[in-house]
């Protein structure tokens, strides 16, 4: 499970993680002071908590994802960092995969993965109602 | 806001009341940092509290961080208007309400 928005990051070119998101809207100064403090505090209880993935520090092509059966916790510290990308009507998305990619990192609470793919476009049928009411389906 | 302190062995209820924001979190947290030695059951009781801001969700968090250590925390009787903002900031999942 990943929190992420809809600006890509530029050093991987995925869409950027939510702590990535957070900072930038604190280093625009777009996020006020106290609301920066909050969110730093919880950055700082995932960084105390967690272990800092080693391709992360060595700063590869990697994005991570937490597990979904450890989440539990993980979620619970993080709504308060969604409520104020809310509170900022900054978009993000929750995204679950089954298919995160090669994973270069594991502990018991999160995953890296390489991100050296390209992405692809694929054509899909433009219209699934027909004018009679119909519905074709996709080739 | 005002806050009122009772200390009983090494369990300690603050109760605070008016608006705990970015004016006025500093001075309690303050406090906090050095009546929380040697406490290990901390209460907050925020029936008199009019509103909260992030600033005061952050004192709440540093003391949920530092009591997870050392004992346990509690937050009661939060009004409505309180218990909003805890709702719709995720902290509902964090703090144990009473």
């Amino acid at each position: 499970m990943r929190i992420q928005g809809r600006e890509l990051a530029s050093n991987t070119m995925q869409a950027a993680g939510i702590f990535s998101m957070c900072w930038k809207l604190i280093q625009d100064d777009v996020m006020d002071e106290e609301d920066a403090e909050l969110f730093k505090e919880i950055d700082s209880w995932f960084a105390e908590e967690l272990p800092f993935p080693d391709p992360c520090l060595r700063k590869e092509n990697v994005i991570c994802f937490f597990k979904t059966e450890n989440s539990d916790l993980m979620m619970r510290m993080i709504k308060p960092a969604m409520w104020l990308l809310s509170r900022y009507n900054h978009p993000f998305y929750v995204v679950y995969t089954n298919t995160p990619g090669e994973i270069v990192y594991e502990d018991d609470y999160q995953v890296a993965v390489r991100v050296d793919f390209v992405p692809q476009v694929v054509e899909f049928h433009h219209q699934w109602t027909n004018p009679d009411g119909s519905v074709t389906p996709p080739a | 806001m005002t806050y009122e302190m009772n200390r009983q062995d090494d369990a300690l209820i603050i109760s605070v009341s008016g608006r705990l924001d970015t004016n006025t979190a500093p001075e309690l947290q303050e406090v906090l940092d050095e009546a929380l030695d040697d406490v290990s059951e901390l209460t907050f009781d925020l029936d008199d509290l009019e509103y909260i801001s992030s600033a005061g969700l952050r004192l709440l968090l540093v003391a949920q961080k530092r009591m997870t250590k050392q004992g346990s925390m509690r937050v009661c009787n939060a009004g409505e208007a309180v218990s909003e903002v805890f709702e719709m900031s995720g902290f509902d999942g964090i703090l144990t309400l009473e």
